[in-house]
C-alpha cells in the first residue's frame, strides 16, 4: 500500500481531470482507472460563461483530490494560488506547478523551491511537478515535500520515459514517493515506470485523449498493477550474452 | 441604500452598500462548491464570507475549480 503523507492509497495510478470530452466520461474513465486521487485546477470565472460542475461528480465519486497551481509561473503566484486552492476544495494537498513557458511547460526549479519551503511552513502537503533533477528531488524532499513528481517527458507529449536515467537516480535517493508524472503516453511506459521502482504515476492526457477513454483507463491500471507486481517480485538481471533456459547437453551430437 | 461600484474578475459591477461574499454568490447565481473569493488579491475564507462587506472600488476575484491535470 502507498502512504503518502497521513493517507494510504491502494492504487498507484493517479489521474487527471482535464481534457475530457465530457464530464461522464471523465467520470467513468476515472472509476475505472481505480485512482483514488485526481488532480484540479482553478481558473478565474468568466461570469457571462460559466463552466460545467465536475466537482459534484469527483466529490461523489469519493475520489481525493489534488489541486493544482497550473497557471502560476512563480513563487509569489504559485503561493497565492495554493491558499486560493485550499479555501476552494478544502484541502491542504497541493500539487505545486511552476511552468513559465507555455511552449515547453518545463518547471521552474528555483521557484518550485522556494514555493514548496513556504507552502511547507504554511502546513500545505505538497507535491511538486518538477524535472527529473535527482538534485533538486532531494532538495524538494528536504524542505518537506510529501512526495516528488519528476517528468518523465513534457506535459501532453505521450513520450514515455525520456527522462529514464535520471528518474532511477530519483527513485534510488528518494525517502519520499515518486510519482512520475508527465509524457506517459501508453500503459506500457507506465508499467516501465512501476517496475523501474517509481511508486505512482500521474496519467492525464493518455486517457483522456484516447479514441476510448475508459477502456484506455482500464488498460493503464492493469499495466500499473503489473509493472509494480514486477518490480516487487525482482526483476532478473539484465546481461550482455546468452544465457541459456535450457539445459546444454549436446544430446544430438553424441 | 446607496449603491457601490466593484470590480469582479475586471469588470465593474454595481451593488448595494453593505452587500456581502455571501449576498454576492446569490446575486451571480453561481454554484459555490468549489469557487474561491479573493478581495483585493487576500483569500476570503468561506467562513468569513457572510461578515466580508465589500466597499466602493473593491477588486474581487471569482475563481472555480475546473479540470486540469
Amino acid at each position: 500500500m502507498l502512504t503518502i503523507a497521513n493517507k494510504q492509497f491502494e492504487s498507484r495510478l493517479f489521474t487527471g481531470t482535464g481534457k475530457f470530452a465530457n464530464r461522464e466520461l471523465m467520470t467513468k474513465a476515472i472509476a475505472t482507472s481505480g485512482s483514488q486521487m485526481a488532480t484540479m485546477a482553478l481558473k478565474r470565472v468568466d461570469l457571462n460563461q460559466l463552466n460545467d460542475d465536475i466537482l459534484a461528480p469527483l466529490i461523489e465519486s469519493g475520489v481525493h483530490l489534488l489541486p493544482n497551481t497550473s497557471g502560476a509561473k512563480n513563487a509569489k503566484d504559485a503561493i497565492f494560488a495554493a491558499h486560493l486552492a485550499r479555501e476552494a476544495l478544502s484541502t491542504s494537498w497541493l500539487k505545486l506547478e511552476i511552468h513559465p513557458d507555455p511552449k515547453y511547460l518545463m518547471p521552474d526549479p528555483i521557484e518550485t523551491l522556494k514555493a514548496a519551503e513556504q507552502l511547507v511552513k504554511d502546513g500545505f502537503i505538497v507535491l511538486p511537478y518538477c524535472h527529473a533533477d535527482p538534485v533538486l528531488c532531494k532538495r524538494l524532499e528536504e524542505v518537506g515535500c510529501a512526495a516528488v513528481m519528476p517528468l518523465g517527458a513534457p506535459i501532453g507529449s505521450n513520450k514515455g520515459l525520456v527522462s529514464r536515467d535520471f528518474l532511477e537516480i530519483i527513485i534510488n535517493q528518494a525517502r519520499v514517493p515518486v510519482i512520475i508524472d508527465a509524457g506517459i503516453g501508453a500503459p506500457s511506459h507506465a508499467a516501465f515506470a512501476m517496475e523501474l521502482g517509481a511508486d505512482a504515476v500521474l496519467v492525464n492526457t493518455a486517457i483522456a485523449a484516447a479514441r476510448d477513454p475508459i477502456q484506455m483507463a482500464l488498460a493503464f491500471k492493469l499495466a500499473v498493477e503489473s509493472g509494480r507486481m514486477a518490480y516487487e517480485a525482482g526483476l532478473a538481471t539484465q546481461v550482455h550474452h546468452a544465457i541459456a533456459s535450457s539445459p546444454l547437453t549436446a544430446f544430438l551430437d553424441q | 441604500m446607496s449603491d457601490i461600484t466593484i470590480k469582479i474578475n475586471q469588470q465593474f459591477h454595481q451593488v448595494s452598500a453593505g452587500t456581502s461574499i455571501t449576498d454576492l454568490t446569490k446575486l451571480l447565481s453561481i454554484a459555490i462548491t468549489g469557487c474561491v473569493f479573493a478581495l483585493n488579491q487576500s483569500v476570503v475564507p468561506r467562513s468569513a464570507w457572510s461578515t466580508t462587506l465589500l466597499s466602493e472600488g473593491d477588486q474581487i476575484s471569482l475563481f472555480q475549480a475546473i479540470a486540469g491535470g
